[in-house]
């Protein structure tokens, strides 16, 4: 049929044993695919000169319908594994305010019905343990798949997992099973007991931050985290307590004009175009689980296998000893794929099935089982003095849960760390909570909680220029953060901040300097035109980011890099290949991606495996209060980041220890793939894995070529790459290819491999590699000599790590991006038409200009379709019912578009140090929604304080 | 295997004949997902809303051909027809010129919905070969082909930047 996809050695060399003794594997399938078609017509492939692409690096397969998803694989595709492939169906709650009395598959005929049906009495009586993404709110049942004569934890959750014989015999038993109300039988509705709603999901954000003309006065940053709502538990939360009432009372007291009002975002689907799709098959002779899988967090999927069989005893039916992950391209993820719940599905149905098993999802099944982005009710106060300064912001931000937490927590979190906007504010107090419901389990989407807080943020800030008669852009700018500013968590603002920069180039655009002119000529013509504009201040990161690549130089010069990083389309797989350009004078040949397990050799340990004697400079390093601060936000990323494979870190021993001490600790081994980690993050670590191995393998075997004695002061940074030459003051250019061939020939280093943290800086270290040593920005290195196959560990000295202070930072940095959107509204229709966007970036140096372009015109379809278009109830009618689809969710067609009117302006990057890279993918989506509703109120001047703007509402409101 | 009438199925698929016995309802896309092994036309929506399943259909051969909708489309209704699908465009050498524009313009990024768009150009490609018309009219003709097909990556520009390209290089479709 198709050609299996054979692995090599070295993608099956054994990981190092871990906890619990289970091992993980991960191979590429799509760089299997990759290596097939190298080049296109004209036979140049995909690389262009050092440093660009002609094309995506995945280009070819993708173009040529190649299997490179997760949906392209089958059993008989993967070598060794069993032909025969079980077919599974999810049987899903569609009621939560009723009693689950009854699966009924009565209505398919015998040879129909499944071999085996998985339910949560099975899950109880063989202790599977679900991960903690996945529990529900206090008070609801805490299984995970619901059981029977209990109401469903939410619309949507799974039920039953229908293990059937082949995919025809699927195909049919499913024609009867779907949208049949009589297979899940309820019991009468419940009315509801009128007990308080359940506690948010766990930690909730509360941001208090006051700073006077004497400094900051209290901050998350240099007093920790607080509760002000519990000021009696610890000093710090009445200390909270105390700022915020100031804060009431100078807000209410000080002459500043209030501005108040409610803002509302509603749920969405990240609808990626492929449909969730995958392959398990359990090996039972060899207790290993396969996975074939389009993941964004192949390290979180790995954690929930291993939490799933962590209580297994050894020989028992489900013991399993090591999972391998096949990880494919994903068809879109925009954060959808990450700690989705698509992989337990896989691991549970080949847990209970007696060969491999396919779940392929139709988009009915991924809208009822899909992650979706959070809604958002939102309250907030800003109060503005006589010359327009923003003195204080109180927001309420309750973002929609659904019936588990997932990431819904950390939405709120960023939401809330949003919640200041762009802006300088000197008195803050932010409540950003996620609030459970019955409805689809929501968590990552793109934007993560900053689309939800800027579109209030920046609703309002044109509502206060209005009221003020200020231009409003005028506004943003007066106010506009700046270096050395405070974020609303306290923390300073180390980097140029080009928020201001942005509101001059928007306002002096002439879209906005005529707009008024062409509002009178649309007018004559019945049309209301608009013009808006937003800015957004979005983090790129987690506040501390762990990275991993590997670069290694074959005897003809080819690289190959290895990374974790996940290209769900944003083009990091691309953008990764170009980065070793910089200092190896080449692109990457071939990138496999979403690698975790090739990096063993880094030896990182876990913080349970720290010493646990403490120094005394590192007692004086990290005081108390801030070991709390780093222990809470440790534990975020421990779910978010931290290896899976080891044991939970224990916080409470050792916290006054310091943990950087033992040369084979990180913070944040590895994290989840977002689109906008990898500009900045991943290619910082392609790029020194590249300086390392320029450093100690290529540049010794060119000073051989040139034939410089010992004693010859020719230092590395002395020499530049010129169109793929080594170039030297006084001496020949080096081609790479020679230079390789000598350093194989001299069994010289061939491959670095490196781990990075940044948190607020990256953390660097002292490395000693044949008698020299360097300070690199990395915290873990391994290089392997020519025509070795062990990697050699490398242990760091004096290594610098980051402040206990900035462990509370949460994020540290951003990529500030401005929109300005015209739009024309018919009032006959009350139809919105976008016209014209100009979208104003900071993204620091451009790696592929058209990759970012692309970006950004993709994030203006996404929030005009956010804006306009999209809208999903979260529980009742929603998509937890199991009857949605794209005939009913309408995300944007071209014809929604302004096609050849959508212009990004991309500042000029700075000088260096300031020049790196920036994640922008969230950025250039953030202002988009804002802009547009913005623009609706010019045009209309009615405003809209919820999403999405439909001409109903628009209509509605022109009549009134 | 089926509780549904099983018939023969006579297909061609880029230019290779299949006689399969299959479900009489099954769509086309499972047809070549199950029983040719091809996966490049690819499901989304399956209701023939997001067009990313579009293959090429020619009642007879040499006849024009149709676009259509592998996702809701029985493959008993194309019994005897010939098909098209995305692994058909590429030539001996390597991919076709159209093929080749996507990848230039890199109008795709996560690339699930390339398939659709690249069959639906490629039958634009063809009516504009025996119908040339106006450059004026190029857009309009991209759009009538494209318009209703869903990208989530991308903002559609670079897809139409793409069309637009490799329409007005090739000899013949444009009326000059």
């Amino acid at each position: 049929m198709t050609e299996h996809f054979v692995f090599t050695r070295r993608q099956f060399l054994k990981s190092t044993a871990v906890a619990g003794g289970l091992t993980v594997i991960f191979n590429s399938l799509p760089s299997m695919a990759q290596r097939k078609t190298t080049a296109s017509a004209d036979g140049k492939g995909w690389m262009g000169p050092p440093g660009k692409a002609r094309y995506r690096i995945e280009g070819l397969p993708k173009v040529t319908g190649q299997k490179i998803y997760a949906r392209d694989f089958r059993a008989w595709d993967m070598k060794g594994w069993p032909t025969t492939e079980r077919h599974v169906m999810v049987l899903r709650a569609t009621s939560a305010d009723r009693t689950l009395t009854a699966v009924d598959l009565s209505m398919l005929p015998p040879e129909l019905r499944p071999m085996r049906t998985v339910t949560s009495v099975d899950l109880a009586r063989d202790g599977l343990q679900m991960p903690s993404s996945t529990t529900p709110p206090d008070g609801r049942q805490k299984v995970f798949l619901a059981a029977l004569n209990q109401v469903p934890a939410y619309l949507g959750q799974p039920v039953a997992l229908l293990i059937i014989a082949d995919y025809y015999t699927y195909r049919e038993a499913s024609r009867l099973l779907r949208f049949n109300p009589q297979v899940l039988q309820y019991g009468p509705r419940i009315p509801p007991s009128g007990a308080p709603p359940p506690a948010p999901y766990s930690p909730p954000t509360f941001l208090t931050f006051y700073n006077n003309a004497q400094g900051v006065q209290f901050s998350q940053v240099k007093d920790g985290y607080s509760n002000p709502y519990t000021p009696s538990v610890n000093p710090v939360d009445a200390e909270a307590a105390k700022t915020r009432a100031l804060i009431q009372k100078e807000m209410e007291s000080s002459g500043w004009r209030l501005f108040e009002g409610s803002y509302e975002t509603q749920v969405i689907d990240p609808m990626f175009m492929e449909p969730e799709a995958g392959l398990a098959w359990l090996d039972r002779a060899n207790k290993r689980m396969n996975l074939v899988l389009g993941t964004q967090s192949t390290n979180g999927d790995l954690s929930d296998a291993f939490s799933l069989f962590k209580t297994q005893t050894p020989n028992s039916p489900l013991d399993v000893r090591s999972v391998v992950l096949n990880s494919c391209y994903p068809g879109g993820g925009f954060g959808g794929r990450d700690v989705s719940l698509f992989p337990l599905m896989m691991l549970l149905a080949a847990t209970y099935a007696d060969g491999p098993v396919r779940i392929a999802y139709d988009r009915f099944e991924q809208f009822q089982g899909g992650i979706k982005q959070l809604g958002a009710k939102m309250t907030q106060a800003f109060a503005v003095d006589g010359q327009g300064r923003l003195q204080a912001i109180s927001s309420q931000l309750s973002l929609l849960a659904g019936g588990q937490n997932n990431y819904s927590q950390w939405v709120a979190q960023l939401a809330g760390y949003c919640g200041g906007g762009g802006y300088k504010v000197p008195r803050v107090s932010i409540d950003a909570l996620a609030q459970p419901s019955v409805g689809v389990v929501a968590g990552s989407m793109r934007g993560f909680g900053g689309p939800q807080a800027f579109f209030a943020v920046e609703s309002m800030m044109d509502e206060i220029a209005s009221a003020l008669g200020r231009d409003p852009i005028e506004l943003r700018e007066q106010n506009a953060l700046t270096q050395g500013d405070f974020t609303v968590t306290g923390a300073p603002l180390q980097e140029p901040m080009r928020l201001a920069e942005i509101c001059q180039l928007a306002r002096k655009h002439e879209l906005w300097t005529g707009r008024q002119d062409e509002k009178a000529k649309r007018k004559a013509k019945g049309q209301l035109y608009g013009v808006g504009f937003a800015l957004a201040n979005q983090a790129y990161g987690t506040g501390a980011d762990g990275v991993m690549a590997a670069v290694e130089i074959d005897a003809q010069g080819t690289l190959r890099l290895t990374t974790n990083c996940v290209d769900m389309g944003n083009g990091s797989a691309t953008a990764l290949a170009l980065s070793t350009a910089r200092y190896l004078g080449a692109n990457a040949a071939s990138a496999n991606m979403g690698q975790v397990e090739f990096f063993d050799p880094l030896g990182f340990v876990n913080a349970a495996q720290q010493p646990t004697t403490s120094s005394s400079t590192a007692k004086a390093a990290l005081p108390k209060k801030e070991a709390a601060v780093q222990r809470a936000n440790t534990s975020q990323l421990e779910r978010r980041n931290e290896r899976p494979h080891l044991k939970e870190s224990d916080s409470t021993q050792k916290s006054d220890s310091n943990p950087w001490d033992n040369p084979r600790y990180t913070k944040s081994y590895s994290m989840s793939s977002s689109a906008c980690i990898t500009a900045f993050q991943q290619v910082h670590a392609l790029e020194q894995a590249s300086r390392v191995l320029f450093t100690t393998g290529l540049f010794p075997a060119a000073r051989k070529l040139w034939g410089l004695a010992p004693s010859n002061p020719l230092k590395a940074e002395e020499t530049r790459w010129e169109d793929g030459f080594l170039v030297a003051p006084g001496l020949p250019k080096l081609a790479l290819p020679a230079i390789a061939a000598r350093l194989h020939a001299d069994k010289g280093v061939a491959g670095a491999m490196v781990h990075a943290l940044y948190q607020a800086r990256w953390v660097q270290a002292d490395f000693t590699l044949e008698g020299s040593t360097w300070t690199w920005p990395i915290d873990g290195l391994c290089t392997r000599p020519a025509s070795a196959t062990s990697w050699r560990w490398h242990e760091r000295k004096n290594v610098v790590a980051p402040t206990a202070a900035s462990g509370a930072y949460g994020r540290s940095l951003y990529s500030p991006s401005g929109a300005l959107v015209a739009v024309e509204v018919d009032p006959s229709t009350g139809r919105v038409q976008v016209v014209e966007v100009h979208t104003f970036l900071d993204a620091g140096r451009l790696i592929q200009p058209e990759l970012v372009v692309g970006q950004s015109e993709g994030a203006v379809a996404m929030g005009i379709g956010y804006a306009l278009l999209e809208q999903l109830p979260l529980g009742v009618g929603g998509a937890g019912e199991g009857n949605w689809n794209l005939n009913r969710y309408q995300v944007a067609l071209a014809k929604d578009l302004p096609l050849g009117r959508m212009k990004l302006h991309v500042l000029p990057p700075l000088p260096p140090p300031d020049d790196h890279p920036k994640g922008i993918a969230e950025a250039v989506l953030c202002p988009i929604p804002p802009a547009i509703a913005n623009a609706v109120t010019d045009a209309t001047q009615r405003r809209f304080r919820s999403l999405p703007i439909t001409p109903a509402r628009i209509l509605e409101s022109l009549r009134s | 295997m089926s509780s549904t009438p099983i018939i023969n199925v006579n297909l061609t698929v880029n230019g290779k004949t299949y006689v399969h016995k299959v479900p009489a309802s099954l769509p086309l896309v499972d047809f070549l997902h199950e029983e040719v092994g091809l996966t490049g036309t690819k499901f989304s929506c399956g209701i023939g809303v997001c067009r990313a399943c579009t293959v090429a259909a020619c009642r007879v051969p040499q006849a024009h051909p149709v676009p259509t909708l592998a996702c809701s489309t029985p493959v008993s209704e194309l019994n005897g027809q010939s098909i098209t699908t995305v692994e058909g465009l590429a030539g001996p050498s390597g991919p076709s010129p159209l093929q080749q524009a996507f990848l230039e313009e890199f109008a795709f990024q996560c690339g699930y919905c390339t398939p659709g768009f690249l069959m639906a150009t490629h039958m634009l490609m063809e009516r504009l070969r025996k119908e040339p018309i106006p450059e004026a009219r190029l857009d309009a003709a991209i759009q009538d082909a494209c318009g209703s097909h869903i990208c989530r990556c991308t903002g559609y520009a670079r897809y139409y930047a793409a069309i637009r390209k490799v329409i007005l290089g090739t000899p013949g479709l444009i009326a000059r």
